[in-house]
């Protein structure tokens, strides 16, 4: 059973009172595990895909089934509650919260948990921090860290939950390279520990070089590369 | 709950400045509050602990009508009274166990003693009183009962040793006296004769002695009372007779205290005035109260607005952070929840601020009170009473506001598309 599993989706956005269709007849199966790059110009519509997939997004056209959860007219309180135990968001511009210190951010998906039982939680997170090679800054603050270490606790506090999918935007767009390497070679190791599958839009060369399979988005269409 | 709350904490540390600032208002409206309501308790409680005392549930005080200016009774000024026919009709309604009665004494009299080695001579009103009715104020080893012989018992207000004590020890250089030291004090009492009424009859001016063996709220306030049948006698030595006596006051007794309604309603009907002063003075101050307490709540009300105002703006800078929060699994409810708690703590804090300010406001003011305003009869020992349910509800008023104020910027930011939200 795919873990991914997107059947004509279509997506239209407003611009100036004017519909524009970003995504149609979008169709994915993606296998748990594997690591997919989906590629494609800016605004061509890779953002709005992942975050159909991630269930942030939920007015589109089509159907999703992701882990077995079919998102479309889930109501708010089971669409966040997906969200928080089976999807991981990494972000280009890392979005972690500045006032709270690494540990802390690492800890945040567990503040909306619907699960009372947090028993082994702490060590989960100090496991994170060892697998992030970052147990050195964990009460340091975002503004105080490179780059590369606020990717690395972003890649921390996605995995908190044990996601089954983490989907990646751009997670190496604000990395030198061999930060930027160094992050893939991350996400090599966390598919390979942990079976997480991984959905990954770049413009970027390098990530499409783990990628198992790529797909490159094109007038709306979802096309294998 | 908690975790969300722990993370409002964090919140509201981040934005304490912008929160307290917009919470100035909150904070000036609770302080007043606290300083407006404990100003009216202490004065309320003043007026009633020490001018006004509290007559049993079951006693209704009836005078004639219109017999009384403002918080004293000046009845034995009065030439109307209450005959005893209406009294008889009075003891006829149902539920009346007792009645007594006050007379004035209307011949001239006059007191003459030495007082701290000054001798003093002074015209005096005075009034009977049933004995029983005083009972319980009259010293121990004392009596205050009619006697042919001995000196007269006599009993006198509280309120005319405050007034000594305040004005005239003062103005006369005397000390100042407490109700035990003065008790067992002994004058003459001349009957019949008076500086403003002079002497009619010689023959008929007969002095006794009077001893002082009470106070009590049912003495006359400027003057002396006696046992009822002096007065009846006084008036049949000086006057030849009785005459039809007119009672300046009469206490009358419910068998209980439910029964003193329709009581009430049947003397009012006859024509006659139920001591109103008690209930008049209190619904004075609780309107003031009441007046200053809403005054206050307004200006809290009012900053609810600029609290709404700081939460909108907040709400507007932490979008991205709101998205962050959607993304990894807080739910509208969990944003929602989360404002409030900000709200509610920011309230918390504003309240406390507000009523620790009240408070020290309070201690100023009444200190500057107590040692640069003169003495004056009834000066209390404070001015405010503040008890743990004003501060309560000082601090819920504050938690309450503040959380209306975030009441709409929650939801606004409940409904932060997350999607966009991130990518900002």
């Amino acid at each position: 059973m795919p873990i991914i599993e997107l059947t004509n989706i279509g997506k239209s956005f407003l611009f100036d009172g004017v519909s524009k269709t970003i995504l149609s007849g979008v169709n994915l199966r993606v296998e748990k595990g594997r690591i997919i790059a989906i590629i494609g110009p800016s605004g061509s519509g890779k953002s709005t895909l992942l975050n159909i997939i991630g269930g942030l997004d939920s007015s589109y056209e089509g159907d999703s089934v992701i882990d077995g959860v079919r998102l479309k007219n889930l109501p708010d309180v089971d669409l966040s509650r997906f969200r928080n135990e089976k999807i991981g968001f990494i972000f280009q511009h890392f979005n972690l919260l500045d006032h709270l210190n690494c540990y802390e951010n690492v800890f945040l998906p567990c503040y909306f948990s619907s699960n009372p039982d947090f028993g082994g939680i702490r060590e989960r997170v100090d496991f994170l921090f060892e697998k992030v090679k970052l147990t050195h800054r964990m009460k340091q603050y975002p503004p105080t860290l490179s780059g590369g270490e606020r990717q690395r606790v972003a890649i921390a506090r996605a995995l908190l939950m044990k996601p089954s999918v983490l989907l990646c935007d751009e997670p190496t767009g604000d990395l030198d390279d061999s930060t930027a390497n160094a992050i893939l070679e991350l996400f090599l190791s966390i598919r390979s520990e942990m079976n997480v599958t991984f959905v990954m839009v770049t413009h970027e060369e390098r990530i499409t070089r783990i990628a198992d399979e790529i797909y490159a988005i094109r007038n709306g269409g979802l096309f294998r590369v | 709950m908690s975790r969300i709350s722990s993370l409002a904490v964090k919140n509201i540390i981040r934005n304490k400045k912008a929160i307290l600032l917009s919470s100035v208002g909150i904070i000036f409206g609770i302080a007043s509050f606290v300083f407006f309501v404990s100003l009216g308790n202490g004065i309320k409680s003043a007026v009633f602990g020490k001018i006004l005392s509290n007559l049993p549930v079951n006693v209704i005080e009836v005078t004639p009508k219109s017999s009384t200016i403002g918080i004293f009774s000046f009845g034995g000024l009065s030439s109307t009274g209450i005959d005893d026919a209406t009294v008889d009709a009075i003891s006829s309604i149902k539920g009346v166990r007792e009645i007594y009665k006050e007379l004035v004494l209307d011949v001239p009299i006059q007191a003459r003693g030495e007082f701290y080695s000054r001798r003093i001579v002074t015209d005096l009103a005075a009034t009977g009183i049933d004995e029983d009715l005083v009972r319980e104020d009259i010293k121990e080893g004392y009596k205050f009962t009619f006697k042919e012989d001995g000196p007269i018992p006599i009993i006198v207000s509280k309120h005319l040793l405050e007034l000594y004590n305040s004005n005239i020890a003062q103005a006369m250089k005397l000390p100042r006296l407490t109700a035990d030291a003065i008790i067992g004090f002994k004058f003459k009492l001349i009957v019949g004769r008076s500086f403003l009424a002079g002497t009619k009859d010689t023959s008929k001016v007969k002095e006794y002695e009077c001893q002082l063996v009470g106070f009590s709220d049912k003495a006359i306030l400027l003057g002396i009372t006696m046992p009822i049948e002096y007065v009846r006698k006084f008036r049949r030595d000086v006057e030849g007779s009785e005459g039809k006596e007119k009672y300046k006051k009469i206490y009358v007794i419910g068998e209980n205290s439910s029964i003193i309604p329709s009581i009430t309603q049947e003397i009012t009907s006859m024509g006659l005035e139920i001591d109103k002063t008690r209930k008049t003075i209190g619904g004075v101050i609780s309107i003031a109260i009441l007046f200053l307490g809403t005054l206050s709540i307004l200006i809290v009300a009012l900053s609810a607005i600029n609290i709404s105002n700081t939460f909108a703006l907040l709400i507007f800078e932490r979008r991205r952070e709101l998205g962050i929060l959607r993304a990894v699994g807080a739910t509208r409810g969990d944003i929602r929840k989360m404002i409030f708690l900000e709200a509610s703590i920011a309230g918390m804090f504003n309240g406390l601020i507000g009523v620790v300010s009240g408070i020290l406001f309070i201690r100023f003011t009444d200190y500057l009170a107590r040692t640069k305003i003169p003495d004056f009869p009834y000066k209390p020992d404070t001015f405010f009473e503040m008890n743990i349910y004003i501060l309560i509800i000082a601090m819920l008023f504050s938690i309450f506001f503040c959380t209306l104020g975030a009441l709409l910027p929650s939801i606004k930011a409940s409904k932060i598309d997350p999607a966009k939200a991130i990518t900002m």
